[in-house]
């Protein structure tokens, strides 16, 4: 047997994760697939054509009635192991992918619209959350006295499910954009506080007494060696406080609103579409990598030496 | 003649825990003076109060006949840990203290790098050095700031032992060259007797001077001298002393 923990090349990475997903597509494909013929009994009315003749008792007309058989008819159907609507094929979801990002249905937002919507209201409930909870935790990870009066209300706030956050902030904001930037906001802003302030309080005391001991001043410290130093622990606090926010997106579009992926997926409950919901959820996984890799870059540009490797002797 | 460093009846208490008792220490200038002792004796206590991050619970604590009242650019601390800033370069990192002045003089700057042996490195970033190579950055960065005393907290105690050694000597050859004042903290014995002037044991905890020894061997001193009898019979002595605190408390850590 191999030693563990074994590791394989790039290459082979790659090449078994396609491999991952080709199987995943054909399982799928496969449960789809009409293998089953089953006898179906119909109970059918056929016409005999023989009548009956009588007289209508208030007219006192003569009426013919056509007399019927019931019999049973035995139908051949084709069935799938698992069968729309509970699973829609790969075909038909792909169909219904090119067909919402066409907006081929009259009234309905394209799958472009969704996405829009829902990454516009995401990024703004994000960067107040940020704008407020780094600065905020900063000052919490410097500040014992502010730590100890705002650490209680934290842990008081971050359990709260965003979906908890629907009813207030419809009774105060409405079914608007506003509300739903709120529910992201209030949903996130606790972890982008605890992140920051767990990063201010993680950079080693040694850095700041080396500072202190070069002659920098309070002020310099907290610029030039407190936020550096805290920074790459902030910035990694922001990418799952940036994930935490799609599950706020989702709740808060589930409830009063016609766009956003969460509407999309919800609405097609109501009609059984599981294409359009496989689509939706597929597009919240794609935008979500998207962004990750994105502040990935970002990270790269704004960190260089997080990247480094040991070249030195 | 004022020493340069004085610590005159120095007590530093936490909370209950008494770290320093009483300690009395003087430095002279130029003199490199070796601080031995068992593991929680108060030695980084005493650093952190010439550096001037901790003030002492009585007693009192002189720079050059000067009460120490805030944190002592003067005496510029070399850590175990190196505290290197890693989003800055080598050379960035080196120029911090006169940047912060807004004095940046790069010509001091690579000659420090020069000095230290790392000037080929001087745009890379602490994280592609080895803990060797960081040292040095972190010893070029305290020289550059041009103290008048180096706190040495056990820099080499987290390298390998041909490391170590190397950078025993070039710290030895650095410190005579820019005729610098070092105040040195280490567990190792053989350390203590290849820098020092002067060896000065502290007590377990609390910490006072037990002892202090001058050592008069002979520099430039080279890895061989550790044979000596010379070198041997200094290294029982300090053995010995420092021995007793530990067995006196048990579970120190002195390595020989």
């Amino acid at each position: 047997m191999r030693s563990f923990p074994a590791t394989l090349t790039p290459q082979r990475r790659l090449r078994y994760g396609i491999v991952g997903v080709v199987a995943l597509l054909l399982v799928w494909w496969a449960l789809t697939l009409p293998v089953f013929e089953e006898q179906v009994t119909h109970m059918e009315r056929v016409a005999t054509g023989t009548f009956d003749t009588g007289r209508d008792p208030r007219t006192g007309e003569e009426v013919r009635v056509e007399r019927f058989d019931v019999v049973p008819r035995v139908e051949t159907v084709r069935r799938a192991l698992v069968n729309p609507p509970a699973l829609a094929t790969p075909t038909d979801t792909a169909r219904r992918a090119w067909g919402l990002l066409t907006a081929d249905r009259p009234n309905q937002p394209s799958l472009l619209a969704h996405v829009g919507r829902s990454t516009t209201r995401i990024l703004l409930g994000f960067a107040l959350s940020a704008l407020i909870g780094v600065p905020l935790g900063v000052a919490m990870g410097l500040f014992p006295v502010l730590r100890a009066m705002l650490s209680p209300i934290v842990s008081f706030l971050r359990p709260l499910p965003s979906i908890s956050w629907v009813p207030l902030t419809m009774i105060w904001l409405g079914a608007d954009e506003k509300q739903k930037v709120a529910i992201v906001f209030l949903g996130t802003f606790s972890a982008a506080l605890i992140y920051t302030v767990e990063a201010t309080l993680r950079v080693h005391p040694d850095l700041i007494k080396a500072a202190r001991n070069l002659g920098a001043s309070e002020n310099q410290v907290l610029w030039r060696v407190l936020l550096p130093a805290a920074l790459p622990n902030i910035v990694s606090g922001l990418k799952v406080v940036m994930a935490i926010g799609w599950t706020c997106v989702i709740s808060a579009e589930i409830v009063g609103s016609q766009e956003g992926l969460g509407a999309l997926i919800w609405t097609s409950k109501e009609t059984a579409d599981t294409a359009a919901v496989f689509v939706g959820m597929a597009s919240i996984s794609v935008i979500v990598l998207l962004l990750d890799a994105l502040f990935g870059l970002v990270e790269r540009q704004l960190l260089p030496y997080l990247f480094l490797r040991e070249t030195g002797r | 003649m004022t020493p340069l460093l004085a610590a005159r009846g120095v007590t530093k208490a936490f909370g209950a825990t008494v770290a320093l008792d009483g300690l009395d220490l003087e430095v002279e200038r130029g003199e490199f003076l070796v601080l031995v002792g068992a593991s929680g004796c108060g030695k980084s206590t005493l650093l952190n109060l010439f550096a001037g991050f901790e003030r002492p619970t009585s007693g009192e604590v002189l720079f050059d006949g000067e009460r120490i009242r805030d944190v002592e650019p003067r005496c510029g601390m070399v850590f175990q840990n190196y505290a290197l800033f890693e989003w800055l370069t080598v050379a960035e990192n080196v120029s911090f203290g006169p940047r912060l002045r807004g004095r940046p003089d790069p010509a001091r700057v690579s000659q420090l790098l020069q000095l230290v042996g790392v000037a080929d490195f001087a745009r890379h970033y602490p994280a592609q050095l080895s803990g060797g190579m960081r040292q040095r950055v972190a010893l070029a960065r305290t020289l550059a700031n041009d103290p008048d005393v180096l706190l040495c907290d056990e820099p080499f105690a987290a390298l390998d032992a041909m490391t170590r050694q190397v950078l025993q000597q070039e710290l030895a050859r650095i410190v005579e060259e820019e005729r610098r004042t070092c105040v040195f903290i280490t567990h190792s014995i053989d350390e203590a007797l290849l820098l020092a002037d002067r060896v000065a044991v502290l007590s377990a905890r609390p910490g006072r001077v037990k002892q202090t020894l001058v050592n008069d061997l002979p520099r430039p001193r080279t890895a061989e001298m550790q044979l000596d009898d010379a070198f041997v019979a200094r290294k029982r002595a300090i053995w010995a002393s420092v021995q007793e605190e530990v067995l006196l408390h048990r579970g120190g850590d002195v390595r020989c």
